[in-house]
This record gives C-alpha cells, sequence and structure tokens, in this order.
C-alpha cells in the first residue's frame, strides 16, 4: 500500500503500447472523479488506517464500500500491487469498529450468519427449486461431481435457471452428480467482501468440512461468486479435498469431448459480459466463449471493454445493497455499451451480474434480452 | 505519521463548504475524512498535510466560482492534477485542495501548427494516443501514462526535445486569477476583442508573461488551459545508445552530439539506475537480484567493472537516410571520445532497460517501468541545472554526499542535456523506505543540504521551488519584482501559500 505513486493508471487503460481511445476501468472513479474512490486511494485510505490518521468511522465507510471490488485497478496497476486486498483489509477494520460492515450490507452478514444464507430466508426454502427433480443427495450418495448451486439460484426466483439448466446439462452430458440439498450453505463470497472475516471464517470452515466429508471429485458452480471464493480463498482456511470447477469450465470441457452436441439453430447475435469473478480473478474468459462459438446461429459481437477490461455489472461487495443508485448507474454504463454493439442479446454466466443487468435493462427499457450462457446452450440442445 | 493539521479557522471553512456546495454542487465538493487524506500528500516521504475541502471543478466557471470565493475568505487554494510525486501539492496551509484531473477535455489538435490544446486532466497516455493517428507525438520523460500533461509541462524539468533547444512545451496559456479573471497568453491574448486566434505563438507585440505561470505551482493562478507543442512521428525514430567509462566523456559527447543537431534529445544514465530498470522492468524482484546488492553495496561514484559507467541515451528522429547517417557519425564521434556503440549488446545483456529505452525513445510512450522502483521508496528528487564542466563535478560531488550520509540504500542518477549543452539537468535519486520516518527526516536533510552545496559550490540551480529552501529572498531584484508581482495578482495570497514561497511576506 506504501508504495503507490499515484499514477493513475488504475483509473484508466493507459498502458504503453496498447492502441485505441483510452476508456475508463474503474466504475466508482468515473462516478464521482476523487482519487480516493480508485484503487490507488484504497491504498492512501489503507495507509491512513494503518497510521492511525484515519478513523474506520462512517465517513472512511462510505468511501471504502462504494466498490465492487471488480479488480479493474489490480488488472492496470503498474506496481502489481492488488487494491482488492487492501481494500478489503481496510473493510475489516470498519467491520471491527462499527460491529459490521456499513448500511443495509449488514444484514447480509446477520442473514448469512443465521440463515446460512444471505438472504434471510429459512433454510427449508433452499431446495424449493428441485422439487421433483430427483438429484441425488451427495451428502448420503457418492458422486463423482457434487453440483454446488449457491444462494443466489437456489433462492431466488429470477434466478433459479441458473441451477435447472446446469442440473439438466449435466444430466444430457450423463455426468454421476448430486447436490447437497438442503443442507447446502453458503460460500460465504458476500461476508468474505463486506470484510466480516470473523463470519466468513466460520461459514468457510463449516462449508469446506461438508464439501470435503462427501468425497466428490469436484464440486461444480454456476455461481461466480461461489467459484471464486471456493477456488481462492477457502485453501487459505483449510486443506480442501475437492477441485473446484465452475459450469462454463465443465461444460466447454464436455463440448470438447462430445458428450454435448448442440445442434439447433439459436438465431442470435449475442455480446458477452466477462463477470469480474470469472475473468479478472480467475481467468476464464475463452470458455464461455467456446460454448457460445459452439451453438449454431449465435453470432457473437465483442464488447469494446471485454475480457480483462471488462467493466463491471455493478452488483458485488454489497454495493447492489448498500448503494443501488451507484449499482444501477454501473450496470447502465454495461448495458449501454452492450447495446452499442448491436446485439441483440447480453449474455454472462454470473447470477449476480444477470440480475443487476437485466434489472437495468428493465428500468431503462433497453430492449436487449439477457441470458445466461446455459439458456443458449440449452436451447441448441432441446 | 506525520500529517499536519489545517490552521484555517474551522467557522471559516464552514462557510467556505457552504458557499461552494451552492456554486458547485454536492458532486464536486468534498469534506469527507478519507477524501481529504487522499489529498493530503503524494507518493514522495515528505510530511502530509490535511486540507478542509477537496474541489473537483469541470469548467473554468467552476475554477472562478472557488477562487472568488476562497478570495473573499481568505482560504487557501492548492492546485493539483495528477499529483504524483511533485512536493508543491501538498496542501500545507490547509484550505481547499482544487483537484483538476477532472477538466480533461483534448479542446484542439492542430496538425498544421503542430500544437495541441488540454484542459489539466488529460493525462499522457490520453494525448499520446489521441494525437499518434494523426502522426505526431508528445514530448516525454521519464513519465507514467496517467500524469497530467499540463501539470508536467509547467513545471520546469527535463523533456525528450530539450537536448535541441527546446525549452518550454508550452505555447500558451489560459490562467484564472484569483478575482476571476482569466488570462490568455501570446497569440490568444487577443481572443476576447478579436474573437479566431489560435495558439501558435508563445508571445506576440506584448512581453511573454508565460513564464510567471510556468514552475509556479499555481501561486500566481489557476492554470486552466494549455497549448503544448507536439512533433511529428517522422519515418523513422531512432534510440543508438553509447556507452562511457565516465561521465565527463559522456558529457562531452552530449554536447557535440547537441550542438552538432545530430539528435533531438540525448540523456546519460548511471549504471546503477540502468541495472535497476532493467530488473524493474524484466519483472524481476528487486531482492532477488545480485544486481541489487551491487547498486547498494558499490560506491556509485567507482566503475562497475562489468558495464560502463555511463550510458548516453540518442534519440533520433527524420528520414531513414539521415538517421543512419547520424547514428554512423555519432558511433564515430562516441569512439573518439573513448566510448563505444551499446546498442545491440544493452539489448542482449539488459533487455528490461532496452525495453524502456525503446518504449520511450523509439515508441514514443510514456512509460510505467519507473513505477515499480517505488518499492524501493523514491527519495526526494535532488534536481539541479548546471554548466557541463559544473556538472561533472557536481556529479561526484553529490554522489559521494549523498553516500557519505549513510542513507539506508544508494542513490543513482539520469543526466539530461538542455538547451544544445548549455545546461545540464542533473537528477540524483537516492531510494528511501517507504516506511522509514527516520529515513524521510535523513534525506531531507540531505537534499536541503545537498541543493545548498550545489548552488554555492558549483553554480548549479535548482529546478523548482520545494518549500524547503526560501529562493525569493536569495534572489535579489528578481526576488523583489517576484513579491511585486504577487501582491498586486493575489493580495490575499490564496494560491498555494502552504508552499511558502513568500514566507516573510512580500
Amino acid at each position: 500500500m506504501y508504495t503507490c505513486p499515484k499514477c493513475k493508471i488504475c483509473t484508466g487503460n493507459l498502458h504503453p503500447g496498447e492502441t485505441g481511445e483510452v476508456f475508463n476501468v474503474c466504475p466508482a472513479y468515473t462516478r464521482y472523479g476523487f482519487f480516493t474512490y480508485a484503487g490507488g486511494g484504497k491504498c492512501y485510505i489503507a495507509q491512513g488506517l494503518r497510521e492511525g490518521a484515519l478513523e474506520p468511522d462512517e465517513d472512511l465507510a462510505d468511501v471504502l464500500y462504494h466498490c465492487t471490488l471488480c479488480g479493474s485497478c489490480a488488472e492496470q496497476c503498474a506496481t502489481d500491487q492488488d487494491p482488492r486486498d487492501i481494500a478489503r483489509l481496510a473493510r475489516r477494520e470498519v467491520v471491527k469498529a462499527l460491529g459490521g460492515p456499513p448500511g443495509d450490507s449488514r444484514t447480509i452478514v446477520k442473514s448469512t450468519l443465521n440463515y446460512r444464507n444471505p438472504y434471510q430466508q429459512p433454510k427449508a426454502l433452499r431446495y424449493r427449486w428441485a422439487k421433483g427433480k430427483g438429484i441425488k443427495d451427495a451428502a448420503k450418495e457418492k458422486v463423482e461431481t457434487l453440483f454446488y448451486v449457491g444462494c443466489t439460484a437456489a433462492m431466488i426466483p429470477e434466478r433459479t435457471h441458473f441451477a435447472l439448466n446446469t442440473v439438466r446439462l449435466l444430466e444430457l452430458a450423463g455426468e454421476d452428480f448430486g447436490t447437497l440439498g438442503q443442507k447446502e450453505i453458503c460460500c460465504g463470497a458476500t461476508t468474505f467482501n463486506l470484510g466480516a472475516q470473523e463470519a466468513f471464517r466460520e461459514i468457510a470452515a463449516e462449508n469446506n468440512e461438508m464439501l470435503n466429508s462427501t468425497g466428490a471429485k469436484r464440486v461444480l458452480t454456476s455461481c461466480a461468486g461461489c467459484y471464486s471464493v471456493l477456488k481462492h480463498e477457502y485453501p487459505k482456511i483449510a486443506r480442501r479435498d475437492y477441485e473446484v470447477v465452475h459450469v462454463v469450465e465443465y461444460l466447454d470441457h464436455l463440448l470438447s469431448e462430445g458428450r454435448l452436441e448442440p445442434k439447433n439453430e439459436v438465431d442470435l447475435t449475442v455480446t458477452y459480459h466477462d463477470p469480474c469473478h470469472l475473468g479478472r480473478y480467475s481467468g476464464l474468459y475463452d470458455a464461455p466463449r467456446n460454448i457460445l462459438a459452439a451453438i449454431p446461429g449465435v453470432e457473437l459481437i465483442e464488447m469494446t471493454r471485454n475480457r480483462e477490461k471488462s467493466w463491471c455489472c455493478g452488483a458485488g461487495a454489497g454495493v447492489k445493497t448498500n448503494y443501488p443508485d451507484f449499482a444501477e448507474w454501473v450496470g447502465t454504463q454495461r448495458v449501454d455499451e452492450a447495446k452499442e454493439t448491436g446485439a441483440g442479446a447480453l449474455v454472462s454466466a454470473c447470477p449476480f451480474c444477470e440480475g443487476n443487468l437485466a434489472d437495468v435493462v428493465k428500468a431503462t427499457d433497453a430492449g436487449m434480452q439477457v441470458y445466461d450462457v446455459t439458456d443458449l446452450l440449452l436451447k441448441s440442445l432441446e | 505519521m506525520n500529517v499536519l493539521t489545517s490552521p484555517v479557522d474551522s467557522r471559516v471553512v464552514e462557510r467556505a463548504r457552504e458557499e461552494l456546495l451552492e456554486a458547485l454542487g454536492e458532486e464536486k465538493v468534498s469534506t469527507n475524512k478519507a477524501v481529504l487524506f487522499t489529498y493530503s500528500g503524494t507518493a514522495l516521504p515528505l510530511p502530509k498535510a490535511m486540507p478542509d475541502i477537496v474541489v473537483r471543478p469541470s469548467t473554468v466557471e467552476d475554477v472562478q466560482a472557488v477562487l472568488r470565493i476562497a478570495d473573499r475568505l481568505v482560504v487557501p487554494v492548492t492546485p493539483v492534477s495528477s499529483g504524483t510525486l511533485e512536493p508543491s501539492v501538498i496542501p500545507r496551509a490547509g484550505g481547499i485542495v482544487l483537484d483538476m484531473y477532472g477538466m480533461d477535455r483534448i479542446l484542439e489538435i492542430n496538425t498544421d501548427a503542430a500544437y495541441a490544446v488540454v484542459e489539466p486532466g488529460v493525462s499522457l497516455g490520453r494525448l499520446s494516443r489521441a494525437i499518434r493517428p494523426h502522426g505526431f507525438r508528445v514530448t516525454l520523460g521519464s513519465y507514467p501514462p496517467g500524469n497530467s500533461v499540463l501539470g508536467n509541462y509547467h513545471l520546469k524539468g527535463n523533456g525528450s526535445h530539450r537536448a535541441s533547444g527546446i525549452d518550454s512545451e508550452v505555447l500558451g496559456l489560459e490562467v484564472v486569477l484569483p478575482d476571476g479573471t482569466i488570462v490568455r497568453t501570446g497569440s490568444k491574448a487577443f481572443e476576447d476583442s478579436i474573437p479566431g486566434q489560435s495558439w501558435h505563438a508563445p508571445w506576440g507585440p506584448l512581453p511573454d508573461l508565460r513564464g510567471i505561470f510556468l514552475n509556479a505551482c499555481g501561486t500566481f493562478g489557476i492554470i486552466t488551459k494549455m497549448a503544448t507543442r507536439i512533433y511529428p512521428l517522422n519515418d523513422v525514430q531512432a534510440l543508438p545508445v553509447m556507452g562511457f567509462d565516465n561521465f565527463a566523456d559522456a558529457v562531452e559527447f552530449m554536447k557535440v552530439a547537441a550542438r552538432a543537431n545530430l539528435v533531438e534529445h540525448c540523456v546519460t544514465w548511471h549504471w546503477g539506475l540502468a541495472t535497476i530498470m532493467n530488473i524493474l522492468a524484466s519483472g524481476g524482484n528487486m531482492a532477488d537480484s545480485s544486481d541489487y546488492l551491487k547498486i547498494f553495496t558499490t560506491e556509485p561514484w567507482q566503475h562497475p567493472g562489468d558495464r560502463p559507467y555511463s550510458l548516453t541515451l540518442n534519440l533520433m528522429t527524420g528520414f531513414d537516410e539521415d538517421v543512419e547517417t547520424h547514428t554512423r557519425t555519432l558511433e564515430k564521434i562516441a569512439v573518439g571520445m573513448g566510448g563505444k556503440p551499446m546498442t545491440e549488446e544493452i539489448k542482449e545483456r539488459f533487455p528490461g532497460t532496452w525495453d524502456y529505452f525503446e518504449t520511450y525513445g523509439i515508441r514514443h510512450e510514456p512509460c510505467i517501468h519507473f513505477m515499480k522502483g517505488f518499492g524501493m521508496g523514491y527519495g526526494l528528487m535532488h534536481i539541479m541545472f548546471a554548466e557541463p564542466r559544473k556538472v561533472v563535478e557536481l556529479e561526484r560531488f553529490g554522489l559521494e554526499f549523498i553516500w557519505n550520509r549513510g542513507l539506508q540504500y544508494g542513490t543513482t542518477y539520469y543526466s539530461h542535456c538542455t538547451d544544445q549543452g548549455r545546461s545540464f539537468f542533473l537528477r540524483l535519486t537516492p531510494f528511501v523506505d517507504p516506511v522509514d520516518e527516520a529515513e524521510h527526516e535523513k534525506a531531507l536533510g540531505i537534499y536541503r543540504d545537498y541543493i545548498d552545496e550545489g548552488m554555492r559550490r558549483y553554480g548549479a540551480t535548482p529546478i523548482r521551488y520545494d518549500g524547503v529552501h526560501n529562493y525569493v529572498e536569495k534572489a535579489g531584484g528578481f526576488g523583489d519584482l517576484m513579491k511585486r508581482i504577487k501582491k498586486a495578482v493575489d493580495p490575499n495570497n490564496i494560491l498555494n501559500p502552504g508552499l511558502k514561497m513568500y514566507e516573510g511576506g512580500w
């Protein structure tokens, strides 16, 4: 944090050798303009906290939490710092001092601890999406692949298609899989990103132990947030005996092996939004694009800011809960960019991204369809 | 961490805040403590100072409004744009920090007269990319691409055209005075009465007043536009590198090359800097490299043995045949002076260093290579100009002086030829641990003493006002004139008083 030279490269793509127009990459800085909101600004906030020049108060929290932790700053940083990690450390100080993250996101942490999901929904409702599906219970019967559904797909009706699609695709591929059913609990990703480290460790330890105990070779998830935290953060807490795979990775693999053969034409021009937790956090750029390329009739037109330069959807790290106007603003920038491609549909691979982008499309009457990658693949298979 | 608190009366601050909110709106005005802290200092290891308010104007009218309010209430105003390293942006007198980075339009690219007009928030990276399709480039130093064009060029410094005698990139300025008056310099001065003037001439029938505002760090007015020279890409860019076993030979070579118009610019790197850059730009970790130890355990004025003491970079651009001929001429001159052509050897042995050289001198793009050096901590910028013979003496003196004062890490430098070798820029760069406050204190003392000794012993001239030395009091009639102008233009001393340029009054 002390080696941030304020070079401002975290605010825009300014690397030598890059051609074309310079474009904005940091949502918070672009919206609010003060350097404090940029990745480098987080470094200075952290310095101030560490040296006692700043207090972890509401003022500081307001700036610190106006950030989706999208990672554009880390991607751009000329000194190879990771302001995301620095911001999370600073958030932990805020949580310690204020008894929780600011605003409504405090409810997310409490809900995760009390209900083992961030949506304040009773545990009993977790598995309602799977009623009648006859999916194996991985807690009772060993399976090769454990489908980790995630709270959003399980509990938010508009996002349930993530779970249903994944199940159907695994069935079509003849995969031996199961879920934890009602026993599944939150991965803890949002508590982690909000800086509620104690809560995260509690949830992650319990979840990891449960996943380990199933003996599944791989844990597959259709949520980018779950994927990122299971893959990158769980090993820092405890030993993880399973491989973590995102559904787009796995589908790409199934397609390449011929276990899935898309045959129906899906006549659609699409543009693809790279979720931060799949893209910048995990390097999964090609798999979703390979899937789209395999679907007959689908034409992909890239947005200007794609792959590592992808603009965030605006939902992550508690922003949609705490600052819905800002989340909508960020999402609107992205939807406008999608519209500029002329594509009829905006496709992503994350329930959080889909949720915010779909909300913006509706609020702005953007006239685009919003799909998950699995929606289109399934259309082509059945 | 040493953070100065603002001395401005809180009732005055509150009044200013209310008036600014009414004039500019809450999106452009912040008193959030986290925001204030971010504007309290730069990456340099200098004490920070909290402002009271940060304002982010987006128009000239905004700037006028801020200054009128600040002038009436007598609240200090410190302007900043990219604010990377420059000590003058630290708001030592508290008050308002004017974050000019939000004014970021490229207003004009004039390919006929070869200039661009920019607002303070236009970065080198943006301008560079905007003019490239038109066949042009900007002048460069070691600056990262996010640095403000205007902020950078308004300060006296190095830049990749100085050797050829181009003293400044600035053709013209638009400046707002504390009372809101807008001043435009040079050919643009007549814009209000005869619309349609351009920025082509730095002066006209009236005195050239650019100099009042250049290198002034906002103490005479807030610059809101700059017309800056841009340069053609030409047919070919080349960067032949010559190696010398001592700095004196490198200086003589640069004089000859510049005065014979063989180069657009030339600069000499000390072996330590070339070594560090190789590590940084190769993606290496300095702590793992044995070269690292060599830099900091070897007396920097000693020849390293296995590489030249000095590397001279020669920036050339033009038609293929000319560049080829001039390159051969340069090589002949270098060999005649005891040097040797090193371009191919640098590419092979120091690929990271070559990567920087190529970015800067051939591709003409602002670089990020120096940024990684902040992991080591950059000390204060011990930059002075001196005559050729004197700069050679200053180099030896400076290296020994800093070394013997016992900083934990060592020092290195680069030296630019300016004005055809009439004056040489020498930047010594000691490394200072970014978190060691005792080292910072020591470094500040060394800096102060080095500048004093450099001026006294070698007639060297410091590069700009630093808030440490009171140059105005030492500047005789010139200083007296500055005070009179300051009194006339900024009678309430609201413009960057923290720089203490007029400590003791005027």
